[in-house]
């Protein structure tokens, strides 16, 4: 399963599913993050530890815990 | 005598709303807590046009769910208080994801106006809004606004009077048509079952579907329920199959996000406007939370803070030190008795000298603390260091208390040095 922990840096890629439930669920469709949008990995920190995303025009940071529960697939050009 | 219009003032985190409420002059401020909790509630009154006008200013949140302490207050006090009006502001310059919180405001079944704020802002990035077509599409009366050049606050009163006057307004949200479909079969049954509710049916039926826990709640225990369940939960399985969800609320998501998306398509504009290639705020951005550079920059810029306070606070610190020993000397000088000249100039001159000389440490400390904090650099801080704090159990903002108390001891012990 391809997570935002496995993708490239300044890619677009495109949320396949939320394996996850819940509130966070919620905070996640909340900030925009849902099927079928498009996702770009911008940074991450040394340790892997958060990660720099960015959905639509925001930009937001997100722990592995949360970034390794969103899957996506990468959009051919 | 006057009437009396109380606004609830809800939005996402870092729309203006608290710069709103700060451009209205002539407003008496109160500041306290929601009851119950630790949670800042801001409220303004003030008269316009033989009304007064209270505000609360909500905690931002980013759509009615319960995940922070912030966010149950504003759903709770939206649930449960009384109030006239939403006026719910939104940041113009990402409608996308704040018409998200606006539409399911219109679940709740209140007045409501939508203030566009940072117009201006909005306007240089070349964001061209169609407010009045956009009123006509959600039935929502839409103003631009902008906190900081005042633009558009006449109008935005006078909407509130206006909304105050008239009859609630059914707002727009229209669906796709299978749920329609299935909004307009539990809305008839609830018809022809002449079920007694203070919202519309169609506002019911919508939350119904989206699984509002408080409609539940509500529902739950009318005898109705027994058949309405059924229906309900027919209805919720043909929406998923249409969506393709395992989650009906997923599948209202997509909708309201559906509709959202179909809106801003009609009312908004955007120029492009010729950028370079990597903006400015951009480029320091990269070097704030660089994978390398970023921690040394922040100790520096600590370290930096820390220097500034105590070397050029000691400038104005000497000066104090001058005057009061100079006060001491004089006053000194002037009291014949040695009990009383030492009860005054060694208590109660040297004693209030001794705090009063730290006052332009604490101002300097507190102006910079806040300048880190406002241009946002404490949230790119948070994020260098959530990944270390988290191993602790801790969060990566945890770092502004542990500077405080770092920075605190530190002048508690120059105090003392000083006092020797």
């Amino acid at each position: 399963m391809l997570t935002i922990v496995d993708v490239e840096k300044n890619k677009k890629y495109r949320v396949k599913k939320l394996h996850t439930s819940g509130v966070l669920r919620q905070r996640l469709i909340s900030f925009g993050i849902t099927k079928g949008i498009e996702i770009e990995l911008l940074n991450h920190t040394n340790l892997k530890g958060t990660y720099e995303v960015k959905v639509g025009k925001m930009t937001m940071a997100l722990r592995k815990e949360e970034a390794q529960n969103i899957e996506v697939e990468k959009i051919d050009v | 005598m006057s009437k009396k219009i109380k606004i609830a003032l809800v939005g996402q985190p870092n729309v203006g709303k608290s710069m709103l409420i700060n451009s209205i002059g002539n407003a008496k401020l109160h500041v306290g807590n929601f009851t119950g909790v630790t949670v800042e509630k801001e409220e303004i009154e003030f008269e316009y046009k033989g009304y007064t006008i209270n505000m609360v200013d909500l905690p931002g949140t980013y759509m009615l769910s319960e995940y922070s302490l912030e966010e149950k207050v504003t759903n709770r006090f939206l649930r449960e208080e009384k109030y006239d009006i939403i006026l719910n502001v939104v940041d113009a310059t990402n409608l996308e994801r704040n018409l998200q919180l606006s539409t399911e405001l219109f679940t709740l079944d209140k007045k409501m106006i939508i203030a566009l704020n940072m117009i201006d802002e909005a306007k240089e990035e070349g964001i061209d809004i169609n407010s009045n077509y956009m009123s006509e599409l959600l039935n929502i009366d839409c103003i631009k606004v902008s906190a900081k050049t005042k633009e558009g606050m006449d109008q935005l009163l006078a909407t509130i009077v206006k909304t105050y006057n008239q009859p609630r307004k059914e707002p727009k949200l229209v669906f796709s048509e299978a749920v329609e479909e299935e909004i307009e079969k539990i809305g008839s049954y609830l018809k022809e079952h002449h079920f007694n509710t203070s919202v519309s049916y169609r506002v019911l039926t919508i939350n119904l579907l989206k699984e509002d826990k408080y409609t539940y709640k509500m529902i739950h225990d009318e005898p109705i329920w027994i058949e309405l369940q059924s229906i309900v939960q027919e209805a919720v399985e043909h929406i998923k199959l249409h969506h393709n969800e395992e989650l009906a609320s997923d599948a209202m998501a997509e909708e309201f996000m559906a509709f959202n998306q179909g809106v801003l398509t009609e009312t908004v504009k955007i120029k492009e406007i010729k950028k370079e290639k990597i903006p400015l705020t951009q480029k320091i951005d990269n070097l704030l939370i660089h994978p390398i550079l970023g921690i040394p920059i922040f100790l520096f810029l600590m370290w930096g803070l820390f220097q500034l306070t105590f070397e050029i606070g000691s400038i104005p610190m000497d000066w104090i030190d001058a005057f009061f020993g100079w006060l001491g000397d004089t006053v000194g000088g002037m009291i014949p008795n040695e009990e009383l000249r030492s009860l005054v100039v060694d208590g109660l001159i040297a004693g209030v000298g001794a705090v009063i000389m730290f006052v332009p440490n604490i101002m300097i400390l507190y102006i910079g603390i806040s300048l880190l904090e406002s241009t946002g650099y404490m949230s790119r801080v948070a994020y260098l260091l959530d990944g270390l704090f988290h191993k602790f159990g801790l969060h990566g903002q945890s770092f502004i208390p542990y500077y405080w108390i770092w920075m605190f001891n530190s002048s508690i012990y120059e105090c003392k040095n000083y006092q020797k």
